[in-house]
């Protein structure tokens, strides 16, 4: 089941002359469950999509719906859906509030019954490592921790969609991993679908099911990090260091497609093969007669080369 | 009955907030008492030369100066109240999270609102009690307390819906930072025409319409005249006020409602409910 179709999103700033479009018919499908991300550079229309499907923004022309709310006419019910985390840490913790204070202000404005807020609190306290930080004051606790308080007051009513823009960007490696694990336990035990920005392409390869790279407010690639690679791979590479005598490797160039470079007494042999998987045995079988191995190094294409090439 | 919750809660944090920096509340009390004195002592001072001015309230120009400009104060910052704390939530990103609520943005200025409304009224109270039990200022009292607390409310309700007026031009006139024009203007017009430190009956009639276009003139107006001569609302002047007041006050809070939703929707047609970067 589609949580987000829409089709052909435009949006554009400004009045007549100085009328800048941000996003040139951009197509979203996500479905219930999954966890999408979204990936471009400063100034590619991420946030602005991000508002559009949040019902913060309604777009001058687009398609579909979100949550079954159509786009055009029902953004207001489409904002009382969804979470949404913004990028900056503070936004939504008040600092005069203990980290307590401001979830149950939260649960309150947010409509979480009287019986229920508790017990609400208390769960997400406890999965973002909250609960030691209960009696402090917002104004006293790291950004990292802020950070993760404004994560809990968007994750406090489990709406079926919560957009997260940059929800890692202020966090350390720890935090950035408890705060993915979180995610990825949610989803799993809710079925809420997320939809993430992120500046880190890693993040998005390690939890994302699916990733879209946009640029200059345009889809340049969509699908899952394997589908991605197969569309954009135009081929792999395994480089053998080893000691070799030249003839020796005349005849390897001969028999694979290979560069060769000299390095010193050794030489550096960059083979290019379609899958690093089926072909390393065989070429390691096959250089091994010839000489002495040194060194192995295997390249296969990651998000962040497929995010290179399309955003060039 | 969520909304109501909400807005208490929006209300609540302001409480916790100024509990945490009660000198703020201090400071806003001693600039509160310092304006009044400042009137009090030149209306002290000045006081015989204008009593015949002001007959029809009791010829007494301390009691005249010192009620409108207690009330004045009151009525300006409510004025004031929806176009400020739009501004604050949209520069510190907070509007946009409020906004993916149900209503989150008008729950959250009505929020604003009645933390203001208590807080002003309280202040309200204690100059009141100052200047008649320790500073002696002339004033029938209690006996006016429920008449004047009518009038209040009637002035609390049009500068409420006038300031939600000035909230609309948030995002219709992308006035979004400094002074907004229409409550600017109005405040402006209050001091010079509604009869807060003079009487009308000062003005040369050729300018007095000002004056009967602005529904504090008729507060002001009620307020002396309950409060220094002990009217009653069967008083024809009084009943005058209150009926005018009470029209001003119903159409400012339509329109302002009207008006305020509109340019909520306007602000999801164009940039949002906060800056672009």
């Amino acid at each position: 089941m589609a949580v987000i179709n829409l089709v052909g999103i435009r949006k554009s700033y400004g009045k007549r002359k100085k009328r800048m479009e941000v996003l040139h018919g951009i197509d979203v499908h996500v479905e219930k469950g999954e966890i999408f991300g979204l990936l471009g550079r400063n100034g590619a229309g991420k946030t602005t999509l991000i508002k559009v499907m949040a019902g913060l923004l309604i777009p001058d022309v687009a398609k579909g719906e979100v949550l079954g709310y159509d786009v055009m006419k029902e953004a207001n019910k489409i904002r009382a859906s969804v979470s949404l985390v913004a990028p900056t840490a503070d936004v939504g913790v008040d600092p005069v509030l203990t980290v307590r204070q401001n979830l149950l202000f939260w649960a309150t404005v947010y409509g979480i019954p009287s019986k229920e807020v508790d017990k609400s609190i208390d769960e997400v306290m406890e999965a973002l490592e909250l609960a030691k930080f209960e009696d402090t004051w917002a104004m006293e606790i790291s950004a990292g921790t802020r950070q993760r308080l404004a994560i809990a007051r968007a994750l406090l009513v489990k709406h079926d969609l919560v957009f997260l823009d940059e929800p890692t960007v202020k966090l350390d490696m720890e935090a950035a991993k408890m705060i993915r694990n979180f995610i990825v336990d949610l989803r799993n035990r809710f079925g809420i679908t997320f939809f993430m920005t992120t500046h880190l392409i890693e993040e998005a390869e390690e939890i994302c099911d699916r990733v879209m790279i946009i640029d200059n407010g345009k889809v340049k690639a969509v699908g899952s990090v394997e589908e991605l690679r197969n569309t954009f791979a135009d081929g792999e590479e395994i480089t053998i260091i080893g000691k070799f005598n030249a003839l020796d490797v005349k005849r390897l160039e001969e028999m694979w497609k290979v560069e060769i470079i000299r390095v010193g007494e050794e030489f550096q042999l960059n083979f290019h093969v379609e899958d690093v998987d089926l072909r390393i045995s065989a070429i390691i079988e096959s250089v091994k007669k010839y000489g002495k191995i040194m060194d192995i190094k295997t390249k296969r294409l990651t998000l962040n080369d497929i995010f290179k090439k399309v955003t060039v | 009955m969520n909304e109501l919750r909400a807005i208490f809660s929006f209300a609540w944090i302001e409480f916790k907030a100024l509990k945490y920096y009660p000198s703020n509340l201090v400071l806003e009390i001693i600039k509160g008492y310092v304006t009044v004195f400042v009137w009090f002592f030149i209306a002290y001072f000045i006081q015989g030369f204008s009593s015949d001015s002001f007959k029809e309230f009791g010829g007494n120009y301390v009691s005249y100066v010192v009620f409108g400009v207690i009330f004045f104060q009151s009525s300006q910052a409510f004025l004031l109240t929806p176009f400020k704390s739009l501004s604050a939530a949209f520069w510190e990103k907070r509007l946009e999270i409020y906004a993916t609520l149900s209503d989150g943005v008008q729950t959250y200025i009505y929020g604003e609102m009645l933390w203001n409304f208590l807080l002003k009224t309280m202040t309200m109270l204690l100059f009141i009690f100052t200047f008649i039990f320790i500073v002696k200022v002339d004033l029938i009292f209690p006996y006016s307390f429920i008449n004047l607390t009518i009038v209040y409310l009637l002035l609390t309700c049009f500068s409420f819906g006038a300031g939600l007026i000035g909230a609309s031009n948030f995002f219709f006139l992308e006035v979004k930072q400094g002074r907004e024009p229409f409550t600017w203007t109005l405040g402006v017009l209050t001091q010079l025409f509604s009869g807060l430190y003079y009487p009308i009956s000062l003005f040369p009639e050729s300018v007095r319409w000002v004056s009967y276009m602005l529904p504090q003139s008729y507060a002001f107006d009620a307020v002396r005249r309950i409060a220094i001569n002990g009217a009653s609302f069967s008083n024809k002047n009084v009943m005058i006020d209150v009926i005018v007041l009470s029209a001003f006050a119903i159409c400012s809070l339509i329109i302002g409602l009207k008006l305020f939703k509109r340019a909520l929707s306007r602000a999801e047609r164009t940039t949002g409910f906060s800056s672009l970067v």
